[in-house]
């Protein structure tokens, strides 16, 4: 399981933090669930139209970062329709021996209409094909997926808008941060001037109210 | 009528499939078909695609026969429209490219270029964002009203709806489920969606004269169409609502088994 600086560029999830967990948990069950060979969540890039590769379970590393374009493809066509795709590969008349997938789940990862990713499934084996149902897994699995983000963004953006303070509060919260990690030594005394400082400063303020 | 009626009913889908059909005009509002593919050889007709251009959608009469698909998904839908239907001739209107923003203003606009061109039967294997439903709805009265068929699929996973134009009524509505023949089909009067058509492991076309297997309610869509196409072909006076009463005789009287 890898992830890329596309996940934090493109879905603002930090690698290793909670939501990266819960997304690559997500693309492990759905992986066993409908025992598939890999699993991928790609990115949707507004600004460039395509999808990116972002993490993937049980396939090749190289992967991460790799681009897709919105017109090929089960995953383009998910990303396109906004519906979750089933598919296999294509063959000329009877059926030929191949090294690429057999069978393939491509998931839009919406929020209201917005798309945010797509998650896919990949099989290997023999003959094998997805079902509806494993479809409909994977649709319900990408819906949770792009809540996840989506939950994300909204907080990064609540945060973004919160007031950052004064420069005079901003730089007393840095010398403070610097003295803690000074020692304990250093906190104390620094305690014991605030606790002055706070006392002048109790004993003046009526004084300037009046 | 009535006597042209009982007959529909009487028919049954593999005896028309033998007799002599009028040809039957399917829009396929889709990704495009690839119409140099052997299975649609000399099948499709015309060929539009529709573009948005600062937010206004343009019908663009396109070249045929070439390969216009995008995606794979409208020629597996020809492919399966034609399989059934041998007097249907197609006209491919491709509505689903790379773009993803503007999907629904292309389907509106070539929706409403297949009613005005009289096309007898509108395959829809997609659903558009419900936003756009009250703008499609006139639309489909319109197609209604003046005897055109148009066949809609349900979404493959739906959250928030079933699908639009699927959930209206003067639309065919299809879902999907596991048959052992093509031309099998259920009714379903107590849902929103009220039919259902083999949709699962489907041998399709694919562009490039491949072929390939595909499982959704995209693929039980044109079975439909497939069915319609015929029936209109033997009985072309039959308006929407006699189509849909003889869809539903024959879902009574195919034995259509469900495999699990």
């Amino acid at each position: 399981m890898t992830s890329s600086v596309d996940l934090l560029m493109l879905l603002a999830v930090a690698p290793e933090s909670p939501e990266e967990k819960v997304l690559k948990l997500l693309i492990e069950v759905g992986a066993q669930v409908v025992d598939a060979d890999e699993g991928a969540l790609l990115v949707f890039d507004p600004e460039k139209n395509d999808l990116a590769f972002a993490m993937t379970v049980g396939g090749a590393q190289s992967l991460i970062g790799q681009r897709v374009p919105l017109d090929k493809g089960l995953t383009g066509l998910a990303a396109a329709t906004q519906e979750v795709q089933i598919g296999a590969p294509t063959y000329t008349g009877v059926k030929q021996a191949s090294v690429g997938p057999e069978a393939v789940i491509a998931a839009p990862m919406l929020v209201g209409d917005d798309l945010i990713g797509v998650l896919t499934a990949v099989s290997f084996k023999k003959g094998k094909r997805f079902s509806a149902k494993d479809g409909e897994l994977y649709g319900r699995l990408a819906s949770v997926a792009g809540v996840v983000v989506d939950q994300r963004r909204r907080l990064q953006r609540i945060v973004g808008a919160a007031p950052a303070g004064t420069p005079v509060q901003q730089s007393i919260a840095e010398s403070l941060g610097r003295i803690a990690r000074s020692g304990p030594a250093a906190l104390a005394h620094t305690a014991r001037v605030l606790v002055e400082i706070d006392g002048i400063v109790t004993s003046t303020a009526g004084r300037d109210e009046a | 009528m009535l006597a042209m009626l009982t007959s529909a009913l009487a028919e049954r889908i593999a005896d028309l499939q033998k007799g002599d059909l009028q040809t039957v005009e399917v829009a396929v509002l889709d990704s495009g078909i690839d119409a140099t593919h052997p299975d649609l050889a000399g099948k499709v007709s015309k060929a539009f695609a529709a573009y948005v251009v600062g937010g206004t959608a343009v019908v663009e009469p396109k070249g045929v026969p070439e390969n216009h698909d995008v995606f794979g998904h409208g020629t597996a839908v020809a492919s399966i429209i034609c399989g059934i239907a041998k007097n249907a001739r197609l006209i491919d209107y491709r509505v689903l490219g790379s773009d993803n923003t503007g999907a629904g203003e292309a389907v509106l606009s070539s929706l409403r270029d297949a009613i005005d061109a009289g096309h007898r039967v509108i395959n829809m294997s997609l659903a558009v964002k419900a936003d756009f439903a009250p703008r499609l709805w006139p639309l489909c009265e319109k197609a209604y009203r003046r005897g055109q068929v148009i066949v809609a699929a349900r979404r493959n996973m739906p959250l928030a709806d079933q699908g639009f134009p699927a959930e209206l009524t003067s639309v065919i509505s299809v879902d999907r489920a596991k048959f052992a023949s093509a031309v099998s089909l259920k009714y379903t009067p107590d849902s929103v969606i009220e039919f259902v058509g083999h949709g699962d492991d489907v041998v399709v076309a694919a562009p490039g004269g491949q072929h390939t297997t595909k499982t959704g309610t995209s693929f039980a869509t044109p079975a439909v169409s497939g069915m319609v196409a015929l029936l209109l072909g033997a009985f072309p006076s039959l308006r929407p609502f006699d189509v849909k009463s003889v869809l539903r005789h024959w879902a009574d009287t195919i034995e259509a088994e469900v495999i699990p």
